[in-house]
């Protein structure tokens, strides 16, 4: 049998068809898959550039020297708050007057402290003027606090932050030249995370009193451990205010934003954003400063055709703070002393003759009164004044005899108040470091000298110090523009009057000079030291925390008198 | 015979050129992705000696094959400013199907990520 030739051109014919056929299939394959490479490639790179640029927003937001994310304090060094606008806890800092996301809980923190000062002097009932200065502190929070939310929703403000990153990682499987920029519009969101975590402020000591005012206690909602898991060992024992959670003290809300203690800026999944965003999740706090944000970018050639991505971040400055008032001080006041002389009068028992004062070194005062006792034409006395004082440490005159009771409330205002001092997390004054702070032996030598005003202060946020007003604004120069200022209280006497036997005259008996004819029968002359000690609640508002007012006294009683032989 | 070798002569190269661009447009790829997490690593440590080490241990889950017996970091930069890190890697691609000319490449790919590590 026989095949035409037609035919077998017609098979090898057909092979080179099929050949063809498979060879440009091979081709479109290949190459379709090529360039779905070359697009999940490009995508790829895009996305990781906007990841770049969002993370980059995230951190960029914390940076005090971005200014259009950042709000400069009205008034000025005069503001309450300029202590706290600075990026470091220790208190030796002077401040910038910039607020923004990572100062924003220090500028709350001060605020509601000044508020709970206030509110714990009112339920003493010596409160003054501090609730009025509470008022104003946070109004001034709110406002500088509204202006940040303001700043940080504006996405234009983001924009560049997210450009600088983004644009330097390549996305060059979209071809040379191609970049990502920022597309505006809804990708461009903010987000109020981690509702009830721990904001990076600090409180001192632990509940319930966290070493506020004497009988003031904390609401426990108000404050939370670590909600880290596991929780870094440096963050295990300390306490955080609430982040998005109303701290109401008295008529006043404050807010602190959460930031997990020490955890770093990362990005987050978009469920989790959108689902605690403002309009999804509403919060009480009107303008909310918000600690996440989202941001969408473009991968761009020439033409307009170019990859998009979003991103998602959270943000945290891992800097915390304890609640303190950096800037601030206690003073103590010491009134002059005197000693009283009480001479018998017939028919009175004593009567109070005369005055004089004494300083802080011994001496002998001698007082006679004519006609002094009964019978006699003078009654004199000599006492060895000042006993009470000499030798002693400002702890010594504020907190030695005579003894009274309320030593303790004393003690508890200022080891409160030293507390408040305290900026660097985990930082807490014990009654004996107060007591140490005030027993400076430099401080006997300067009530020797004559000075009478004493300033209790914290160099650094860590440690107390005690000085007169020149030794004192030479340590921390920030003092002496505050220095001047009054507590906003009143004055309340917590030690009154409290006494203590000062032993014998010198000689011990006194001196009479009886009437003609009569005998003079000298009787011991005995000395009496006495103590006040005033506080005067200070709200802080002003730098100034408290006054203790210190006034000693001696008081010596002459008796003598004559007889008929 | 004769069609069915000139049809392989056209198949054969067109299929081994398109795995050896294959094999590029991956490797590619990859470079960035290792230069991202380069970045990315070092991007979370708080100074540049452990930032660097961070960059380098990102790189050790690559094992080298006889299509890319390298990848390494090229530059490493984490300014004292410790504002932005960036970190650029080069990989050696052996092609599958050598050229004459072409046996070997070269890719760099550079990454750069803002610092989270510092406070």
């Amino acid at each position: 049998m026989k095949f035409p030739r037609k035919s077998k051109r017609a098979n090898r014919g057909s092979i080179i068809v099929l050949a063809t056929v498979l060879a440009l299939t091979i081709v479109v394959l290949g190459g379709g898959f090529l360039f779905f490479e070359l697009f999940m490639g490009a995508q790829k790179e895009t996305k990781n550039a906007v990841d770049a640029g969002v993370l980059n927003v995230a951190k960029q937001v914390l940076d005090k020297s971005n200014a259009q994310v950042s709000v400069m304090l009205p008034g000025g060094p005069t503001s309450c708050f300029w202590d706290v606008t600075c990026d470091e806890p220790a208190s030796y800092n002077l401040g910038d007057g910039i607020i923004n996301l990572k100062r924003v809980n220090r500028m709350w923190g001060k605020a509601m402290l000044i508020a709970i000062n206030a509110a714990a002097a009112q339920s003493d009932g010596n409160a003054g003027s501090g609730p009025g200065n509470a008022q104003q502190a946070f109004n001034q929070a709110q406002s500088v606090s509204d202006q940040l939310t303001d700043k940080l929703n504006n996405q234009t403000n983001l924009h560049g932050f997210f450009a600088n990153l983004a644009s330097q990682n390549s996305v060059r499987m979209l071809g040379l030249g191609a970049e990502v920029k920022p597309l505006p519009g809804n990708g461009w969101q903010t987000s109020l995370m981690e509702r009830g975590a721990e904001s990076n402020i600090t409180l001192n000591g632990s509940p319930p009193s966290f070493n506020l005012p004497p009988g003031y206690s904390l609401n426990n909602s108000f404050v939370t451990k670590s909600t880290r898991n596991p929780v870094p060992a440096s963050g295990a024992n300390l306490w955080f205010l609430k982040g998005y959670i109303p701290l109401a003290i008295g008529n006043q809300t404050f807010w602190q934003v959460p930031f997990k203690y020490d955890e770093k800026p990362h990005h987050v999944s978009r469920s989790l954003f959108d689902a605690s965003t403002m309009k999804n999740n509403p919060l009480s706090w009107n303008k909310a400063v918000p600690n996440a944000f989202s941001g969408e970018g473009e991968a761009i050639k020439k033409s307009p055709d170019g990859q998009k991505a979003t991103s998602w971040v959270l943000t945290n400055p891992r800097e915390n703070f304890q609640l303190s008032m950096p800037h601030s001080f206690v003073k103590i006041h010491l009134d002059d002393m005197e000693s009283h002389w009480y001479f018998p009068l017939s028919p009175t028992p004593m009567v109070k003759w005369s005055t004089q004062s004494y300083g802080y070194t011994p001496s002998s005062q001698t007082s006679l009164m004519p006609g002094g006792g009964p019978l006699s034409v003078s009654v004199s006395g000599t006492f060895l004044i000042g006993l009470d004082v000499v030798g002693r440490t400002l702890d010594g005159v504020i907190f030695d005899p005579p003894f009274s009771g309320n030593s303790s409330k004393v003690e508890a205002y200022l080891t409160n108040r030293c507390n408040e001092m305290m900026t660097v997390p985990g930082t807490t004054k014990t009654t004996a470091q107060m007591h140490a702070a005030l027993s400076d032996p430099s401080t006997i030598l300067a009530m020797v000298g004559g000075v009478r005003d004493f300033y209790l202060f914290s160099p650094d946020g860590m440690s107390l110090s005690c000085k007169p007003q020149p030794l004192a604004i030479a340590q921390s120069p920030w003092l002496a523009t505050m220095i001047g200022q009054s507590a906003d209280g009143t004055e309340t006497k917590l030690i009154d009057g409290a006494t203590f036997p000062a032993g014998l005259g010198i000689p011990p008996m006194s001196t009479v000079v009886p009437d003609p004819f009569c005998t003079p029968v000298p009787l011991p002359v005995v000395g009496f030291w006495y103590k006040d000690v005033a506080w005067t609640p200070g709200s802080g508002y002003n730098g100034n925390l408290g006054l203790i007012r210190v006034k000693r006294w001696t008081e010596v009683q002459v008796p003598g008198m004559s007889v008929f032989p | 015979m004769i069609e069915a070798v000139s049809a392989a002569m056209i198949i054969i190269p067109v299929t081994l050129v398109l795995l050896d661009l294959l094999v590029l447009v991956i490797a590619n790829s990859m470079n960035d992705s290792a230069a991202k997490n380069a970045a990315r690593a070092a991007a979370n440590q708080s100074d540049a000696a452990s930032a660097f080490n961070a960059a380098n241990k990102s790189l050790e889950s690559f094992k080298p094959s006889s299509i890319i017996p390298e990848l390494k970091i090229q530059t490493f930069n984490y300014p004292n400013a410790q504002d932005i890190v960036t970190c650029k890697t080069r990989m050696k691609v052996v092609l599958p199907v050598p050229f004459p000319g072409y046996h070997q490449l070269t890719f760099e790919a550079q990454a750069a990520e803002p610092v989270v590590g510092t406070k």
